[in-house]
């Protein structure tokens, strides 16, 4: 400091600290301007897509924790919907030797012959139950045409109606009226896979608790059935029930109701 | 303003000696950084280039200060004068023309200053008038070769001894100050620290040194050395002759202070009861003091030291020369310049342009303090945008991997959306038959039909049978009708083209009933059957159906005419049945909250909606 109240030395630096001011200012200050001023676009580029992203475009502030949060509530509800997907596809899976003929290649000799022998074995069982089957059940079985985009889940649908009426006989219902497969839809899950949906309208008569019986019997495995109860049945694939009508017919017998339903099959291919 | 001298050289030029002292004021606080006494003859410096020559090295190693000037007492000449009261401008002009008067008839202008004195006459004012003459100050300028140097300030001897004595001794009521210089003596009276009078004969060391040389008969240098070594005034070396030429000296001395007691009788008290103090090299000579002391009858003392004061101690006899440094540096309370004109301005110019650059060296400063300042906080808005700019990127980077994760999670959900929506369908219908099984219990009634609502509304209205049945009963529907389409829909041939008034689509269930029991009783057991439906957490709704949404699909045959009803059960849960859009569709996208039953009525909602 002291030097800068000698004037002869101070006249000496003044000049030198004015260029060194200079200098900083040229090759110093105005590099970290120009430095901040160019960070400017990309930043601002960047703040809207994130606000665009976020569905507000001219957004001022961006809660930053949020995103995290809603990440990890993602991954949460994902592995939340990975378990019950897994428990989903459990109940839904189909038996091991169907799934063998559903990945195997169609033959329709072969499926002929089984749907011939399951005609065949329905109406001993119905004529021993003593169930009056109308013969539109018998033609309501999946049949082969050359429209079937998907011709071996024709093996699906045939396991379906035959768990699906055998059940019914299981159950001791009085009358099986009508059956008939209706197409099935499918919904692409890309590399989750294909869920083919396969629906089967059915009318049968029966008294209530037989009735009853029937229903629950659908949705649930052969394991669940014997844990639950009800009659035994053959190992089918699960069904369940889409739309339903029940109704009394005569009032004579009370107990007796008259049931169309619309049931829905699931094929599940990875 | 005072001037922002910080250094100041003092020349106090003696006939013998040349004293010079550097002196420098640093943040309130005196330093005397070098003095140093030239001997004039010793040096040789008889005439001005050589004391030009002399001085210049010596300056420049000096740092080329600033120089103030000690004029000699005898040059000038200081006086109080007394105005009465006027303006400023006026008590100018009357100084000024006093300070002709009393510089007589010369060819040399004038200078003149003046400071303002306490005055004790009411209605008068008194001033401190020190005036001399412009010639003898430049041929004195000249005659040291500083002419050319930067001037700051010039005062006499008696101006600078007044100050430095009013460093001294500020509280000092009545001072007398004696200084013997080698050809002349000054005598000053300071009256409360203002200078009340100054004069000077020509007696001085040097007219003692001749009194002793003609004495001794020996050359005036060995008088010298012996004046100034031994005590000729007692003792072995004790010279009666000497003594008495002495006595001449007090008897100028004694006259001088009676002439001004005659001419100020009301100072008070006369010369013993001022304190008297002396100083010069003259009081170097060994007994001088104590003889005049008891020659004059005064308590003549030598300068009193200045550091108890916090003023740096002043060597002897450079008492005026260090007045003058206090002068210039702006520590005297009665500043008298006799700065020429010229100096003046250019002294003044040297000021403006110390000023410029002090303030050029305070605004490179404050410039590079604003630039570290500025270049710091550029630094951090760099830091602050890169940081941001990184956190931005990996919000996007987060948004981004939490659309894509939705997506997919939507995807998994929507492939296996059926599935559960079929599993909820099915545990729904098993449920509700259960609860309406139970609802049967200890109650008089009968349920004639069960269905789910679309299935039911997808049958005509009632009121659009030609055969209307009565109000509360249906008309059977026929069997035929009981068919669903490939989307369903039951294949009725009349029912898409007559239900005008077709329900609307619903989940949930109609159970339709009769009760055989009389009006009061039916509406009753209707009432809390509703009611106990309506508890069922299944249900998000349980009413009487309203006749116009009745549809005829229970047997005729079975039902009561009039005690024939239809409720409706709204269910809670329908989370499954709408598809999730995909979140890159639809911005803002968020999880779906469950969504209440459209139907007649209030809707009521139940907590949840989470994603399964």
């Amino acid at each position: 400091m002291r030097v800068l109240f000698e004037e002869h030395r101070r006249r000496k630096l003044l000049p030198v600290a004015a260029v060194a001011l200079a200098a900083c200012f040229v090759f110093i200050y105005l590099p970290l301007t120009r430095k901040v001023q160019r960070l400017d676009a990309p930043l601002r580029q960047a703040w809207k897509q994130l606000a665009t992203s976020l569905g507000e475009s001219n957004a001022l502030s961006i809660n930053f924790s949020l995103l995290t949060n809603n990440l990890q509530q993602t991954r949460q509800a994902f592995q939340i919907l990975e378990n019950t997907r897994q428990e989903a596809l459990s109940r839904i899976e189909l038996p091991p030797a169907l799934r063998a003929r559903l990945q195997g290649v169609f033959q329709l000799v072969d499926y002929e012959n089984e749907r011939g022998k399951e005609l065949d074995e329905l109406a001993v069982l119905a004529k021993k139950a003593a169930v009056e089957v109308d013969p539109r059940v018998f033609a309501g079985f999946p049949t082969h045409t050359a429209e079937i985009p998907q011709p071996y889940l024709l093996w699906a649908e045939l396991a379906m109606v035959d768990g699906l009426l055998k059940t019914a006989l299981d159950c001791r219902v009085q009358a099986l009226h009508t059956l008939e497969v209706q197409t099935s839809t499918a919904t692409t899950g890309g590399s989750t896979g294909v869920l083919n949906e396969i629906p089967i309208l059915f009318e049968f008569t029966g008294p209530v608790s037989n009735v009853v019986n029937v229903l629950q019997s659908l949705p649930l495995r052969s394991e669940e059935i014997r844990a639950a109860g009800l009659p035994p049945s053959t190992e089918r694939p699960p069904l369940f029930i889409d739309r339903i009508l029940i109704k009394k017919q005569t009032p004579e017998k009370t107990d007796e109701v008259r049931v169309l339903m619309r049931v829905v099959g699931f094929v599940f291919q990875e | 303003m005072r001037a922002p001298v910080r250094r100041v050289l003092a020349i106090d030029a003696g006939a013998r000696n040349i004293k010079l002292l550097l002196a420098e004021a640093d943040f309130g606080r005196l330093h005397i950084l070098k003095h140093e006494s030239v001997d004039v003859v010793a040096e040789g410096l008889i005439t001005a280039e050589e004391t030009k020559a002399h001085f210049k090295p010596l300056l420049e190693a000096w740092g080329s200060p600033p120089i103030v000037l000690v004029l000699p007492q005898h040059l000038s000449t200081s006086h109080v004068i007394d105005l009465p009261q006027a303006p400023e401008a006026e008590v100018e002009k009357l100084i000024a023309d006093e300070a002709v008067k009393l510089g007589g008839v010369s060819e040399s202008r004038i200078i003149y200053d003046f400071v303002r004195t306490d005055s004790q006459v009411s209605g008068r004012q008194q001033f401190w008038v020190t005036l001399a003459q412009e010639g003898d100050i430049r041929e004195r300028l000249l005659r040291l070769g500083i002419e050319n140097e930067q001037i700051c300030d010039v005062t006499t001897t008696a101006n600078a001894l007044i100050a430095t004595y009013r460093a001294t001794c500020p509280l000092a009521p009545r001072s007398v100050l004696v200084h013997i210089g080698a050809q002349t003596t000054v005598v000053v009276i300071v009256i409360a620290g203002q200078g009340a009078f100054a004069t000077s004969f020509q007696m001085g060391g040097d007219f003692f040194t001749r009194a002793l040389a003609r004495q001794l008969q020996c050359p005036e240098e060995q008088a010298e050395t012996i004046r100034n070594s031994r005590n000729l005034f007692s003792g072995a070396d004790a010279s009666a002759e000497f003594a008495a030429s002495v006595e001449g000296w007090v008897t100028e001395f004694d006259q001088q202070l009676k002439d001004w007691f005659k001419l100020n009788p009301g100072s008070g008290g006369g010369a013993s009861a001022f304190e008297v103090v002396a100083g010069g090299g003259g009081f170097s000579q060994p007994g001088l003091l104590e003889f005049l002391k008891s020659r004059t009858g005064l308590g003549l003392k030598p300068w009193p030291s200045l550091a108890q004061l916090e003023q740096p101690s002043v060597p002897a006899g450079f008492e005026a020369a260090f007045g003058a440094a206090l002068q210039a540096l702006g520590r005297s309370a009665q500043p008298v310049s006799l700065l020429p004109d010229d100096y003046r301005t250019a002294w003044r110019k040297y000021l403006a342009q110390q000023r410029l650059e002090l303030i050029s060296v305070l605004m490179t400063f404050l410039i590079l303090l604003l630039m570290i300042v500025g270049g710091w906080r550029q630094r951090s808005l760099i830091h602050a945008k890169q940081e941001l700019l990184a956190k931005v990127t990996s919000g996007q980077e987060l948004v981004d991997s939490n659309l894509a994760l939705r997506a997919e999670l939507i995807t998994h959900y929507n492939t296996l959306r059926p599935v559960f929506a079929h599993q909820q369908r099915t545990v729904d219908t098993l449920q509700t038959l259960a609860h309406l099984q139970q609802s049967r219990s200890n109650r008089a009634f009968w349920y004639v039909l069960f269905a789910d609502q679309r299935t039911y509304f997808s049958y005509p209205p009632a009121h659009l049978s030609t055969n209307r049945p009565p109000r509360t009963n249906s008309v059977a529907a026929a069997d035929e009708g009981l068919r669903f389409n490939q989307s369903g829909e039951p294949n009725l041939l009349t029912a898409s083209a007559s239900s005008t008034n077709a329900g609307p689509p619903r989940l949930g269930f109609i159970a339709e009933l009769c009760i055989p029991d009389d009006a009061e009783t039916a509406r009753k057991t209707l009432r809390e059957l509703v009611g106990q439906l309506d508890k069922q957490s299944i249900f998000s709704r349980v009413d009487l159906l309203s006749d116009d949404l009745r549809r005829n699909v229970a047997e005729a045959k079975i039902t009561i005419p009039d005690r024939h009803f239809a409720l409706t059960l709204d269910l809670a849960r329908t989370e499954f049945q709408q598809s999730f859009p995909r979140p890159g569709l639809v911005p803002g996208f968020r999880a779906p909250v469950r969504r209440t039953v459209p139907g007649a009525g209030e809707p009521r909602t139940r907590p949840g909606g989470e994603l399964p």
